[in-house]
């Protein structure tokens, strides 16, 4: 090991006595330099004099000069002959420090570029009366200074796996290789973690060697740092004489795949290794198995084996959550860049973090492809990204640093969407299901389709689909009333949702409506009739585009055969009906089932002519105090008996609350009892401070109603309500206006009805749970905040 | 992020020339792949499986790597003599080299697009392509089994020969699939190993 920087003077060698391969002729030297050309490097029998010159040296030596004639080619000489004379292979890079290693085997030179010795071979030659006793290596120089560091001096003792297969040596039998299977099972996106980079070259950047035989085990600085007490800063390699290399193997192993196992009789030994590196989660289940097999003698079984595993709390193995990795130094290492090797840029935005690459790739396959596998982000510490939004992608490195999602991304919808499609550009297959749990969690029936919209296209997100195809299906009424977002779908998409089984539409009319708008790229919404009223100057073919094949296959979807007669009646007289054949037969088709039945019996099967799974009552307004409502039909538990006041019936259907507790003049019974009360009221309630008057009506929880009518009646007193809103929701805390009152004057007398139609999206959208709530202070001055009413009643489509 | 860009007719055409030229550098010679971004390729492929033309995309690649391909073959078809299974080899090792490459900047589609299709993943399909048009080229087969056999009677008979050139032949027989193996060198070296003990066999049994 030498200094930080060793640099060589123009025309000078520097010669350390410790700068030797521990057997003569065998031996790996692997070193980072700078210089603008002539890397030059000089193997001896014996160190050289002060002033050595290599062109001057008369004893046996391998001379190995990369980026000879300025920068422009690899030459190797023996005894100063030039037996090499390449253009254009390994050479230097001027503007940095750049690694390479060689090796030499018994005359085998092989020369390589990058940290990583024996990967990535640049060239490799063979002498053919090899010099088996050179051992001592001279750093040299040609014309200009040379900077060297991180020299390391490598045994080859142990065979080494990624040499070997260099090597002028072995048989016709290949099994020691990798084979073809094995490597594609590596791209396993569900498995992978940073169990792929145990002992592995790749992104290393230190080493262990161990024991007497000088092993050389690759390891990764940001992970030693986080899981245990490593001396890392001092040095590139730890150097282990007196540790085997199964004990450093089990360490290791440990960290990086959450587990171990280790003959019971090195318990002892992996449990003070450990303690030496402060790797405390393995101190602690070493002494408690230690602990087990002194209480009980029996489990003491020499030569076998006992399993160490880190308790882990994550479901990914071998992704950080479920390793003895420390979560707080990772992202402290984060924070103060420490054996961070990589800044990340993003174009046209700039510098966004400078990170491990190690920590990138046990996540991410395509990280880790990029920082390997040879392209040009594999050679640079900096890499610019394109089509990243700078927030999402700044999350996405946070979260790879501590395996959470942060708050902050949570509350905001779009930046969890743009981080669920950097987990899927970047096969974070982790943070992709935490980012399509929490969307789905977070669902707002406004950003479903917006959502949908995206997600559609990735392949990977095909539950989250699936889940937002059926929640817009089941209320399909809203979606296509709401906004005309649902026209931007892709047609596989929307095409899903109309033949969705569990498509819930109070008419079918609304169906037939949906198709036409979609199929015009409707920017407004509008009926069937408007599309019949613009036919008449046009053509299918203009209309509808390149939608026109798909609307006739939709039409098909539409259960005409549910609509009413007169509905069907005027179809078959419209315009449109004469420009698509397929609605035509299809209403015809309706016509004659409503005269003469099914008619033949295959039509039994047939999907038209059968109600939806999952249909709406509709209960209609018809005048203040009617028997239409959805209470009065819960008194006779949905039809099943004459009406009985449903708060008194035997298996409740409903349940009504107020804003304050229940008395003499607060009772619910009253409000559904179908009789004046002189005095009813709920009284105010603080909800964040203000005063909060309701009544509430639950609907259980196999019920829903799109409201779109009410009626209220006041009690015997002049506190009448001006201010007011009547609400939905579907879990009883989040509510949205269905009608907001303000200053409505309305009510003027005691005992005196009042109904109001409920318009607009929100009356399409199903809830359980219903709420008449005081915005404003009644017009009895003392007691502003009772809301006097004794008659309550809901109206709309039922489920 | 980049949604608008489907609605560009010639955005796959744009696209697929830039990942076509670097599909073809890699193959040209495998160093060239330094000068490529991975990031960049990774999201030109992935943004057009994003935006279902996996398809496209594939039966595109197809065509490039067929063609490919076959220039291998007329290369090592044209190789003289003993020439001929080093020119082999070292095509092996490079189309191996790219072929890996090609698929890291194509994993996406081969992650999402492929599972739902019958189509080979792209190693498999480099594979594929390779064997149908290299080993078994009419040109190239016979040739192959010869050369072989061939060198490993030389070796037999004790002369000096390519040892591991014969090691990587072998091998990439065996990466193609164990029923390559098999019908280019197993069975006709079993066949011939037989042939040569049994004359052997025959002359022992005069001897004595």
């Amino acid at each position: 090991m030498v200094e930080k920087f060793l640099t060589v003077p123009p025309f000078e060698c520097a010669w350390r006595e410790d700068l030797k391969f521990q057997e003569a002729g065998r031996g790996c030297v692997a070193f980072d330099a700078f210089a603008c050309n002539d890397v030059t490097l000089v193997f001896r029998e014996n160190v050289g004099s002060q002033g050595y010159h290599y062109k001057r040296d008369s004893s046996p030596h391998y001379t190995v000069i990369l980026g000879s004639h300025r920068n422009r080619r690899l030459k190797i000489e023996v005894n100063g002959e030039t037996v090499v004379d390449v253009v254009g292979v390994g050479l230097c890079c001027s503007n940095s420090f750049q690694s390479y290693w060689i090796s030499i085997y018994d005359g085998f030179i092989s020369i390589g570029n990058g940290k990583y010795p024996f990967q990535d071979v640049v060239f490799q030659w063979s002498d053919s009366r090899p010099n088996c006793n050179v051992q001592y290596i001279g750093l040299s120089s040609w014309d200009k200074h040379v900077k060297y560091r991180n020299v390391n001096v490598l045994s080859l003792k142990h065979t080494l796996m990624p040499l070997s297969k260099h090597m002028l040596f072995g048989d016709y039998q290949v099994e020691d290789d990798v084979t073809a299977a094995d490597k594609q099972l590596h791209m396993d996106y569900d498995k992978w973690g940073l169990n792929n980079f145990l002992e592995s070259w790749d992104l290393s950047d230190m080493l262990f060697i161990v024991g007497p035989e000088e092993r050389p085990v690759p390891a990764h600085k940001p992970i030693l740092a986080a899981s245990g007490n490593f001396p890392l800063c001092s040095s590139f390699a730890i150097t282990l004489p007196t540790v085997s290399y199964p004990l450093l193997h089990a360490l290791l192993h440990y960290i990086y795949t959450g587990w171990t196992q280790i003959p019971q009789e090195q318990l002892d030994s992996l449990r003070a290794l450990s303690l030496q590196f402060q790797v405390m989660p393995l101190v602690k289940q070493c002494e408690e198995v230690m602990e087990r097999i002194k209480v009980d003698n029996k489990l003491f079984d020499t030569g076998k084996n006992v399993e160490l595993t880190y308790p882990c709390i994550g479901p990914h193995c071998s992704t950080l959550p479920s390793l003895p990795v420390s979560i707080q130094r990772l992202v402290q290492l984060k924070l103060s860049g420490q054996y961070s090797d990589v800044n990340i840029y993003i174009e046209s935005y700039g510098f966004v973090a400078r990170v491990h690459r190690i920590v990138l790739s046990l996540w991410s396959i395509p990280f880790a492809k990029m920082f390997t596998n040879g392209m040009s982000e594999s050679m640079s510490s900096e890499v610019t990204l394109r089509d990243v939004p700078p927030e999402a992608f700044k999350a996405m490195i946070d979260f790879l640093y501590d395996g959470q999602l942060n708050e902050k991304i949570i509350d905001s919808g779009s930046l969890l969407l743009q981080l669920l499609l950097l987990a899927d550009r970047f096969g974070v297959a982790f943070l992709h299901q935490e980012c399509c749990k929490m969307l789905l969690e977070c669902l707002s029936q406004d950003s479903l389709c917006p959502l949908l919209h995206v997600v559609s296209s990735i392949p990977s997100c095909r539950l989250l689909k699936e889940t937002l195809q059926r929640r817009i299906a089941m209320n399909f009424d809203y979606f296509i009333s709401a906004s005309t977002d649902f026209v931007l779908l892709d047609d596989t998409t929307f095409f899903n949702i109309i033949k969705h089984p569990d498509l819930t539409v109070t008419s079918e009319e609304k169906v037939l409506n949906a198709i036409l708008m979609f199929g015009m790229n409707a920017n407004e919404l509008f009926a069937w009739e408007v599309v019949d009223q613009l036919i008449i100057n046009s053509k299918p073919e203009l209309l509808f585009g390149e939608r026109l094949q798909l609307v006739s296959d939709l039409l098909s979807f539409v259960r005409f055969p549910l609509l009413q007669h007169s509905l069907l009646d005027k179809l078959q007289n419209s315009h449109i009906i004469r420009h698509i054949p397929v609605l035509q037969s299809l209403v015809q088709e309706a016509i004659n089932f409503a005269k003469h039945g099914l008619g033949r019996p295959e039509n039994e099967n047939n999907v038209r002519f059968q109600h939806r799974r999952s249909s709406y009552r509709e209960l209609q307004y018809i005048c203040d105090g009617d028997d239409h409502g959805v209470l009065y039909f819960a008194g006779t538990s949905y039809g099943e008996h004459q009406w009985v006041n449903p708060l008194l019936a035997e298996a409740k259907k409903i349940t009504i609350t107020a804003s304050s507790p229940h008395s003499r003049y607060t009772d619910p019974k009253v409000l559904v009892s179908r009789t004046y009360q002189g005095t009813c009221f709920a009284g105010p309630r603080l909800e964040n401070g203000h005063n909060c008057s309701w009544w509430m009506i639950d609907l259980g929880q196999d019920h829903q109603l799109m409201c779109n009518y009410y009626t209220m009646r006041q009690d015997g007193s002049k506190a009448f309500p001006r201010c007011w809103n009547i609400q939905g929701s579907a879990d009883g805390k989040s509510w949205r206006d269905l009608r907001v009152h303000e200053n409505d004057r309305t009510v003027c007398k005691p005992g005196q009805f009042a109904s109001w139609p409920v318009v607009g999206p929100n009356a399409l959208l199903p809830f359980r749970y219903f709420r008449v709530v005081l915005t404003g202070p009644t017009t009895d001055a003392t007691n502003p905040w009772n809301f006097c009413i004794c008659y309550l009643e809901l109206y709309g489509y039922f489920l | 992020m980049n949604f608008r860009v489907a609605s560009d007719p010639e955005y796959f055409d744009k696209n697929w020339n830039i990942l076509k030229h670097a599909i073809r550098e890699i193959f040209k010679c495998n160093d060239n792949a330094r000068h490529l971004s991975f990031g960049e390729l990774h999201r030109h492929a992935y943004y057009m499986v994003l935006h279902n033309f996996g398809e496209k995309l594939y039966s595109k690649l197809v065509a490039t790597m067929t063609s490919h391909v076959k220039e291998i073959a007329k290369s090592v078809e044209a190789s003289e003599g003993s020439s001929f299974l080093e020119e082999l080899n070292t095509k092996w090792n490079d189309y191996y080299k790219a072929l890996e490459i090609i698929r890291d900047i194509l994993m996406y589609m081969d992650r999402t697009y492929i599972p739902s299709t019958k189509n080979k993943p792209v190693y498999e399909l480099g594979l594929n392509l390779w064997r149908e048009n290299v080993i078994y080229s009419n040109q190239i087969r016979n040739r192959l089994s010869n050369t072989l056999l061939e060198f490993v009677f030389k070796e037999r008979a004790g002369e000096d020969v390519n040892r591991e050139l014969i090691r990587n032949v072998t091998k990439m027989l065996i990466d193609l699939g164990p029923s390559v193996y098999e019908q280019v060198f197993e069975t006709p070296f079993l066949q011939v190993l037989a042939e040569s003990y049994k004359a052997e066999s025959h002359k022992y049994i005069e001897f004595v």
